[in-house]
């Protein structure tokens, strides 16, 4: 059974660019193959920045001295929001 | 709460180099629903003191945490804002300063700064105040 098919509006140029990757993908690569593809890399990107921000908030909370002192930071940081002359 | 804070360049690069005080801030921040807006000029500034890596970890704070939205150059209005603003920053050609006080003036946000000494060179050329927060433990 096949995927119910659609048709896209893009500018000829992003056409022309999708079309290029189509043919580097080889013979019986499709603009769906190529767009496939291009989500993946781009999920795969997405996961990479999360795992390297994770990682650094791990990192972070792991040390009580800094967690204590951005505790206290962010306390006087709402505090600052709520004074009549914070806008 | 609905406030929030602008994060300057240098925060962002202090974020982006394991600072691990800014990086507990920001968490905490979020936790009590400040909203942080990223100016996208002050990003682009911040990711010149980057390696791809630590960029990585900063695109990540901007994507995992939902208290934090980027503010790009958009629309007309965007541009309009940012020359309000960068017309009286042209001796310094400081873009990522000014797109983060048309932020901060447009959202009424305080500017949350890792070093005060940063924006005492723009305050003087600025016809109005600017509100600027300074990390710091020392109250």
């Amino acid at each position: 059974m096949t995927a119910d098919m659609t048709s896209i509006k893009v500018p000829k140029a992003l056409r022309d660019e999708l079309n290029e990757l189509a043919d580097q993908g080889g013979r019986g690569t499709t603009l769906a193959d190529v767009l496939t593809q291009l989500l993946e890399e781009h999920k795969t990107t997405r996961l990479r920045q999360r795992l390297a921000f994770e990682e650094l908030l791990a990192r972070a909370k792991a040390d009580p001295d800094a967690v204590a002192k951005a505790e206290r930071i962010a306390q006087g940081a709402i505090e600052h929001l709520r004074r009549p002359q914070a806008s | 709460m609905s406030a929030g804070y602008v994060l300057d360049d240098v925060t962002i690069s202090e974020l982006g180099r394991d600072d691990l005080v800014v990086a507990n801030l920001i968490a905490a921040l979020d936790e009590h629903a400040v909203r942080m807006s990223v100016p996208a000029l002050a990003l682009a500034a911040a990711q010149h003191t980057l390696s791809e890596v630590q960029t990585e970890a900063v695109h990540g704070m901007i994507h995992r945490l939902g208290h934090v939205r980027l503010e790009p150059v958009a629309s007309t209005e965007d541009v309009l804002r940012l020359s309000a603003v960068s017309v009286y920053l042209t001796e310094q050609q400081d873009m990522a300063a000014a797109h983060t006080v048309a932020v901060a003036r447009y959202l009424g946000f305080p500017v949350l700064a890792a070093d005060l000494k940063r924006w005492e060179p723009v305050r003087t050329h600025l016809p109005w105040p600017l509100d600027v927060y300074e990390i710091s433990d020392s109250g």
